[in-house]
């Protein structure tokens, strides 16, 4: 009787130790289960963004291209044309040349032809800047910045501190940025109520760093509400499709602050 | 001697491992972690009670057991039913009920009060480790979070351990009441599985973050 006891106490210690070998067995299936199917979905949702930044590019790629033939368009044939015109109104020689209404005439004529020629010019450059193909970013945010200067505006200061990796950004990268600032430039000027902005660009190793600030009213509301906003949306994804990042500091009567960093390779 | 501070005093602190953890974290636990705070708090009343009563005045204890299972029982079900919609969780209440008039019916007319109640001790085992793996096969469609952030998680795996592995000492309840080496060291290794839950309560009771609850089918 005294064996079949003990028997039995010897089977309950199995059976307990059988029945945790099989719980944390369980546990420990079910949990590497759930981590494999997690990592699933995290690798599908990988796949899925570095789609959605493939389409994104495309769209930017093909609106650049569009822009630039838009411009070029422009620039070539309105630009000519005007320039034609102007040429036919002051080699047209009517009866009486001292006519001063003749004279009036082709005065406001040039200055319309001139103003209209300018307007081009700028509508022209703002959707496809030549100079960035041609001299880089540094040389196209200079000249924006000249342009804004010139209207009084605005005081744009551009300091560079990070030529040779500004010369070495492949052009589309260089555009996004470009387009980028462009759009930071605008917001100021329409809505900031600035007199002055500084542009810096600075470089640590495999990073580029432009700073924007603007002596502003600011902001309120936190950096994600900023970031609903038409202008803020475009600057995001065009900055996504870099692969840059971006941090903005801003408060009401603090003036408005973003640093860009954009990875180089 | 050894056994005796293990099981008296050793298993019985270590529920402030648990307590201190929510207690800490109090702000965070929903309502279902707040039951099981219950639980554990309830646990360590009956167990002093039972240690004072066995200890200081020799009195016997097994009366507890009677007691004790089906609140255990009613705080675990309602603890799992925190993660069903409110049909299910009504289910759940009645079964709670219905577990203890079986369990009153169990000590009036099958295993008295000088007994262990192994069957409703048995019954509740089984029960809960049906709740607990019908919450792990649900909870394994969860993919939000990682296994391991999910607090609740900790808590039935606690309840599944615990439950699983001594469902065979409940099944032989009484035969564990008889003094002896073997059963002493039945007793070591149910305390110790009991430390291991009171860990993984406390492990879930850290790891608990506001608004974690989250109702599987409604």
């Amino acid at each position: 009787m005294q064996a079949t006891t003990d028997n039995i106490y010897v089977q309950m210690i199995l059976g307990m130790c059988g029945a945790l070998i099989l719980v944390v067995s369980f546990i420990l299936f079910s949990i590497r289960n759930q981590n494999r199917l997690l990592r699933q979905r995290q690798q599908f949702q990988a796949a899925e963004i570095v789609h959605q930044k493939d389409l994104l590019g495309a769209v930017i790629q093909s609106q650049e291209a569009e822009r630039k033939r838009i411009g070029q368009d422009l620039h070539d044939d309105v630009g000519t044309t005007l320039s034609g015109l102007r040429l036919l109104i002051e080699m047209f020689k009517p009866a009486d040349d001292k006519d001063q209404q003749y004279l009036n005439f082709v005065k406001s004529s040039k200055l319309t032809i001139d103003k209209i020629v300018k307007d081009v010019r700028h509508i022209s450059h703002n959707l496809s800047p030549a100079t960035l193909g041609y001299y880089g970013l540094a040389a196209a945010i200079n000249e924006h910045s000249d342009i804004i200067n010139q209207s009084g505006k605005l005081t744009v200061t551009v300091i560079n501190d990070a030529d040779a990796v500004l010369e070495s950004l492949p052009l589309a990268n260089a555009t996004a940025l470009y387009r980028v600032l462009e759009e930071l430039m605008n917001n100021t000027i329409k809505h900031s109520g600035a007199s002055k902005a500084d542009i810096q660009f600075n470089s640590t190793p495999g990073k580029l760093i432009i700073a924007y600030k603007d002596n502003g009213k600011g902001l309120s509301g936190s950096t994600s509400q900023l970031k609903k906003g038409m202008g803020m949306q475009n600057i995001e994804s065009r900055l996504l499709n870099i692969n840059a990042t971006c941090d903005i500091t801003t408060k009401p009567g603090e003036g408005f602050h973003i640093q860009i960093n954009y990875p180089v390779i | 001697m050894l056994f005796l501070i293990y099981t008296t005093f050793i298993t019985s602190l270590s529920v402030l491992i648990p307590i201190t953890y929510a207690f800490i974290n109090y702000r965070n636990l929903p309502r279902a972690f707040k039951i099981i705070l219950a639980f554990i708090i309830f646990s360590a009343i009956m167990n002093a009670i039972s240690n004072v009563q066995a200890r200081v005045y020799h009195l016997p204890t097994l009366w507890i057991f009677h007691i004790y299972t089906p609140f255990e029982f009613a705080f675990l079900m309602a603890f799992f039913a925190e993660y069903y919609s409110k049909g299910i969780r009504y289910i759940m209440y009645g079964i709670s009920a219905a577990f203890a008039v079986f369990c009153l019916l169990n000590t009036l007319f099958i295993q008295n009060a000088n007994q262990m109640d192994g069957y409703a001790r048995s019954l509740d085992a089984i029960i809960l480790i049906a709740c607990s793996m019908l919450f792990f096969a649900n909870n394994n469609m969860d993919l939000d979070s990682k296994w391991a952030d999910n607090s609740s998680n900790w808590i039935v795996a606690g309840i599944l351990l615990y439950y699983a592995s001594s469902l065979g000492m409940f099944i032989f309840f009484n035969m564990v009441t008889k003094p002896g080496i073997m059963t002493s060291i039945i007793w070591c290794a149910s305390a110790t599985i009991l430390i291991i839950e009171y860990v993984l309560f406390a492990i879930g009771f850290y790891k608990c973050k506001p608004q974690q609850t989250t109702s599987m089918s409604r």
